[in-house]
């Protein structure tokens, strides 16, 4: 197949190096937008149906996973598309909320904002090296902790603006942030391994 | 465009694609070409068809054509210019415009217009000559009563269709559809033919890939590929004439190729012809039977065809038993909002074991809803669905239901949810209580049915092509062992020898084990070659049940219903109307009995000299 | 999750059209309205004052000519929930020492500064589903996305990419719909295959997780796959993040719409006048 025909051509192709260079930016930004929106699709979609709520045992009797997709907007696209997908989540909870404290936008708005931006610096920070079991441990705490810093904001919001006792809030948070937190994780972990493809290279399966 | 005319439109050089797939647990599909060493060129205004395997690359050379993807070696020109260039300078959609298969995946907007209107904001276009050329392009398509529709409500060829108007509404003179009829059914994949056609006579350069005969026959040029290279570079004519190479390329032989062949044994086809057309065909006979009147080949010569050959169940008599009956069944979707739907209205049905039935309609006239319920999936309200004696509305059966009613959704493909193979296929029989070296046993035989190795279990599912993971999400369902399979569209956009193989192996399903299976298709042709019966909805009613030969022998019928004719039919038919002759009856279904017919008509005509 | 009617939940997009002023406002102008109403709603807390916002807000939902129970059949199954938030702020409330306690048994503390806090989320709510429901209803989706474009437009000059924010947008909302059927098709095909959601003891959280996988994963997965597609073909049609477009719709404001915004400034002005203004004398 290495004719010397083949060679020359490569030549060629040198030709519009800067114009690739600009459709690829171009591209890049034009695909980390629609994947942004369509994780806030998704936000929505699990706001509005049983979906976003997985029945384990928590204060309301389900834990929620519609932080889920704000963390991996984190992961996935970065502080700012982790803040949108927030930002639409936060949105979509005020909107159609059925919880009374989230009809107020200071707590139903801006902690789902500081999940994406956190999630964001949490991962940046772990996931530096290419490892992939590294990887996946990253990607576990940071679904931890990205649904941990949804109930802390939530609540401490809450507690500044609702005259709601703080023993009541720091119990709701254990027994319904804990379970939640766990759940995200497991989520964030499986879903960003089945996307991107990362498996552990000596995994059999179940029946092997 | 006028300093450019010198130019072929496209000129591919030597030019390889490789996808990169930084996963280094698979270094071995990480070298592998999508395109290896292609090269041609696409003159303007021509018809070009690109066929090929599944995974053979046509997508790929697509994206290559409009700048999506960048070859890795050799050069992509649009009109003379590096296509990078368009590209990057945004002049690309009023050049070239590329249609995907996936109505859905392709519109921005929440409405019809704005949707049009899409490329014509990224131009620039100044107000008001926006809104006469998105009228103009609706116009066009036939979608112009529809501009305020949202895009989800509209039926799979519509939506379609208002893909193409997004793309021509920049007017474009080259249009590039990939598989865009491959999800549609039978009336919104006429249109869009009809639409190709359309385009082409008006003097656009049209490159359609496809996996249909039909629509390699209306181009003038064909490509084809084979494992990422440029295997042909032909007319559709030349192509047809290696009937051998056809079907080593994956391919299919179509009718208008078999009645080439045909003329040619009777010494009819001296100049050779690969294709040819109904009114071709007796256009031949007329002048070869000089001042014979062709009528004489009227005679009831054909009376001793074999109805298309049928194997029955080894013993059908003990076991035949209505493992299906439906009765009086409504479903209605949505019910009290504002898009209530009514997908069911009395329909009752029948189905025997062992029996192949196909379930046929247009979009939306209900099709999936009835699978759901043969499945334990819906309890019937109004109706009564009775399933392998088990009573379909009870809650208790459902279960049962479920295991011993396999169910292959539309688009299975996309239903895969574990990280490797054999966990995926496996899935099932863990659910309904297999132990490991039962459900190894059935993860073994179901990959054996569908010809994966049984080495492939411990494959990841990210790394499969479509094809392989239709395979897989079908393994996965025959491994509960079910004894009735309920198929939705199993056959969509699979490449003509992967079609064939699933079509054997239903056969060999319901041969071997007495399955009951019952699909839903778009292709007219299949239920002819498969099922023992054919349900025809249309509008949420059953307005058919009977054997294919039964309904086909009425073809005014089938094709009020919005139906195209088989292909061996549909080209006996055109023969009977161009040359004034009765339809035979009866009429022959599949192409070999076609032939016989047709070849008796060049005898009779013989004779007559 | 018995019958798979996931789309039934889809509110989003439910625009009715009827012949009303307010469905003839400008949908820039009533989304600034929108605006200064929740703002209304949320800020004040007087609960006067949030009775009379949610006679106002009713009055306006009935001269939008839609019917009423549209929009409570969105809050119906939340009924429980509010009601358990509501003895939840009644018994929990932090109040001041000179609240009156009705009832106290043990740690039970049922306090006039409880029940009125709960008098006045129930209010707030109520007028923040009339607003919501409101806008919703009689704005199309492509108006809405349309006007918040126009509203956000100041920010451009803050180097806020407005254009790119509001491009996500309508993507997510069109992908919303799409994302349903999805999920409906995906909660049919594994259940057939014998899904059954919620099988593991209730305790083992892990395995009930692992049991919404079949459907979470291959929605995630495949609306992302399904993304990628679409970036192709947006990019076919010369689509490029940060370019200058124009726009296809194009908004135009009438005498009813100024006098909509100048009467919804007046009525929170005076609101705000009453809170904040006695204060300050
Ligand atoms: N994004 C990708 N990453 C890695 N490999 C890919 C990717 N897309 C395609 N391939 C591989 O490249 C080859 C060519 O794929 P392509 O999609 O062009 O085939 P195709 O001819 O369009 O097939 P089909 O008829 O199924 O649509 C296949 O082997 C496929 O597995
Ligand atoms: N989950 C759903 N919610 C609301 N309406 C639905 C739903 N599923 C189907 N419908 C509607 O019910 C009707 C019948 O749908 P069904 O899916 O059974 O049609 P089909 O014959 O399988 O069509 P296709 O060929 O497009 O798959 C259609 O009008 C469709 O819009
Ligand atoms: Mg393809
Ligand atoms: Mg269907």
């Amino acid at each position: 197949m290495e004719s010397p025909k083949r060679q020359d051509t490569s030549n060629i192709q040198s030709v519009a190096p800067v114009q690739q260079s600009v459709v690829a930016k171009s591209r890049s930004r034009t695909r980390s937008l629609v994947i942004t929106a369509v994780l806030a699709a998704i936000s929505i979609l699990l706001s509005l149906t049983p979906l976003g709520y997985i029945p384990v045992p928590t204060a309301a009797g389900n834990a929620t996973i519609l932080q889920v997709p704000t963390i991996l907007a984190a992961v996935l696209e970065g502080p700012l598309a982790g803040g949108f997908v927030g930002l639409v989540f936060g949105a979509s909870s005020f909107l159609h909320a059925s919880n009374v404290w989230f009809k107020d936008p200071l707590v139903s708005v801006i902690p789902r904002i500081l999940i994406g931006v956190i999630s964001y610096f949490v991962y940046a920070l772990l996931a530096r090296g290419k490892n992939r079991s590294w990887r996946l441990v990253s990607l576990l705490v940071t679904g931890f902790v990205g649904s941990a810093v949804n109930t802390i904001l939530v609540l401490g919001a809450v507690y500044l603006f609702f005259p709601v006792t703080f023993a009541s809030l720091a119990t709701i948070s254990l027994v319904q942030g804990l379970p939640e937190a766990v759940v995200s994780a497991i989520l964030t972990t499986a879903i960003v391994a089945a996307y991107l493809g990362i498996v552990r290279s000596n995994r059999k399966s179940r029946i092997s | 465009m006028s300093v450019n005319d010198a130019c072929p439109l496209f000129q591919f050089h030597h030019v390889d694609y490789m996808y990169s797939s930084n996963d280094d647990r698979l270094n071995e599909t990480a070298t592998t070409y999508a395109l290896r060493d292609v090269s041609f060129q696409i003159q303007q205004g021509e018809y070009v068809a690109i066929v090929g395997h599944n995974g053979s690359g046509k997508s790929t050379l697509a994206k290559l054509m409009t700048g999506l993807l960048s070859a890795t070696a050799g050069t992509v020109h649009l009109q003379g210019e590096p296509v990078e260039t368009y590209v990057a300078t945004g002049r690309l959609p009023q050049v070239v415009g590329l249609v995907f298969q996936d109505p859905d995946s392709q519109s921005v907007a929440t409405v019809v217009e704005e949707d049009v209107a899409f490329a014509l904001e990224n131009l620039n276009i100044p107000h008001a000559e926006m809104h006469e050329r998105v009228e103009a392009a609706l116009q066009r398509v036939g979608m112009w009563a529809y501009r305020m529709r949202e895009p989800h409500l509209l039926s799979g060829g519509q939506k379609q269709r208002v893909a193409i108007a997004s793309v021509i509404a920049a007017g474009p003179t080259c249009l590039i559809f990939d598989e865009a009829t491959s999800m549609l059914d039978t009336i919104g994949r006429r249109e869009i033919r009809a639409l190709m056609r359309e385009l082409a006579a008006s003097g656009h350069t049209v490159i359609t890939i496809t996996h249909h005969m039909d629509e390699v026959i209306d181009a003038q040029r064909v490509l084809v590929f084979d494992k990422g290279n440029l295997a042909m570079d032909t007319t559709p004519n030349e192509l047809f004439l290696q009937e051998e190479k056809v079907k080593e390329l994956h391919l299919e032989v179509p009718m208008q190729a078999l009645v080439a062949r045909l003329l040619r044994e009777r010494g009819l086809n001296e100049d050779n012809l690969g294709l040819i057309a109904p009114e071709e065909f007796v256009a031949r006979l007329a002048k070869k039977s000089v001042g014979a009147d062709i009528n004489a080949a009227s005679d009831d010569q054909i009376d001793d065809i074999d109805p298309p050959e049928r194997h029955t169940a080894d013993e059908p008599v003990d076991i035949v038993a209505k493992v299906v009956e439906v009765a009086h069944l409504h479903h209605v979707y949505m019910r009290k909002t504002p898009l209530e739907t009514q997908a069911l209205s009395d329909v009752s049905l029948t189905i025997d074991r062992g029996e192949i039935a196909a379930i046929v309609g247009a979009t939306g006239s209900g099709k999936s809803t009835l699978g759901l319920y043969l499945n334990g999936l819906y309890q019937a309200e109004p109706g009564v669905v009775t399933v392998l004696g088990l009573d379909g509305a009870a809650k208790q059966s459902a279960r049962q239901l479920r295991q011993r009613v396999g169910m292959l959704f539309q688009k299975s493909e996309a239903q895969i949810f574990e990280t490797l193979v054999g966990d995926e296929i496996a899935y099932g029989p863990f659910r309904f209580g297999a132990s490991v070296p039962e459900a190894r046993q059935a993860v073994q035989a179901a990959m054996e049915l569908v010809n994966l190795d049984f080495s492939w279990r411990d494959r990841p599912t990210f790394a499969l092509s479509g094809g392989e993971r239709r395979k897989v999400a079908t393994a996965s369902v025959l491994a509960q062992n079910p004894e009735i399979l309920v198929l939705d569209e199993p056959t969509a956009a699979l490449d003509p020898l992967a079609r064939r193989e699933l079509i054997q192996m239903l056969r060999r399903l319901r041969d071997e084990r007495h399955m009951t299976i019952i699909f839903v298709t778009h292709q007219l042709e299949e239920v002819v070659e498969l099922a023992d019966k054919v349900l025809v909805l249309d509008h949420g009613q059953l307005v058919l049940a009977a054997s294919p030969a039964e309904w086909l022998s009425h073809p005014d019928e089938v094709t009020a219903l919005g139906f195209d004719l088989p292909e061996a039919p549909a080209y006996v038919q055109s023969v009977c109307r161009a040359a004034h002759l009765p339809l035979p009856s009866p009429l022959p279904l599949m192409p070999a009995h076609a032939l016989v017919w047709l070849g008796s008509l060049c005898l009779r005509d013989k004779g007559g000299i | 999750m018995a019958n798979f009617e996931l789309t039934r939940y889809i509110t989003i997009g439910r625009y009715v059209p009827r012949d009303s002023f307010i469905h003839r406002l400008d949908p820039r102008i009533k989304l600034l309205c929108f605006v200064l109403w929740v703002f209304a709603v949320s800020a004040f807390s007087s609960i006067i004052i949030q009775f009379v916002l949610l006679l106002l807000t009713t009055v306006l939902f009935l001269l939008a000519k839609l019917p009423l129970g549209y929009a409570l059949s969105g809050v119906r199954p939340a009924v429980p929930l509010i009601g358990i938030m509501l003895i939840f702020e009644i018994l929990f409330a932090r109040s001041g020492p000179d609240a009156t306690v009705l009832v106290h048994a043990g740690w039970l503390r049922v306090t006039t500064g409880g029940i009125a806090l709960a008098l006045l989320s129930v209010t707030r709510f109520l007028s923040i589903v009339w607003l919501v429901s409101l806008l919703t209803l009689s704005t199309s989706l492509s108006n809405l996305t349309h006007a918040l474009e126009q509203v956000l437009s100041p920010l451009r000059f803050a180097r806020i990419p407005v254009g790119d924010i509001v491009m996500m947008l309508t993507i997510a909302l069109r992908f919303v719909p799409l994302l349903g059927e999805e999920a409906e098709r995906l909660m049919k095909a594994q259940a057939a295959r014998g899904a059954d959601f919620g099988t593991a003891r209730w305790w083992q959280i892990i395995r009930r997780t692992k049991s919404v996988f079949p459907i979470l994963i291959p929605l995630f997965v495949g609306a992302l796959h399904r993304g990628e597609t679409l970036v192709m073909a947006m990019e076919v049609r010369g689509y490029r993040p940060g370019q200058k477009r124009t726009s296809y719709v194009s908004l135009e404001g009438r005498k009813t719409d100024a006098i909509s915004l100048v009467a919804s400034v007046i009525v929170v002005g005076f609101f705000a006048w009453c809170t904040w203004g006695w204060h300050l004398r």
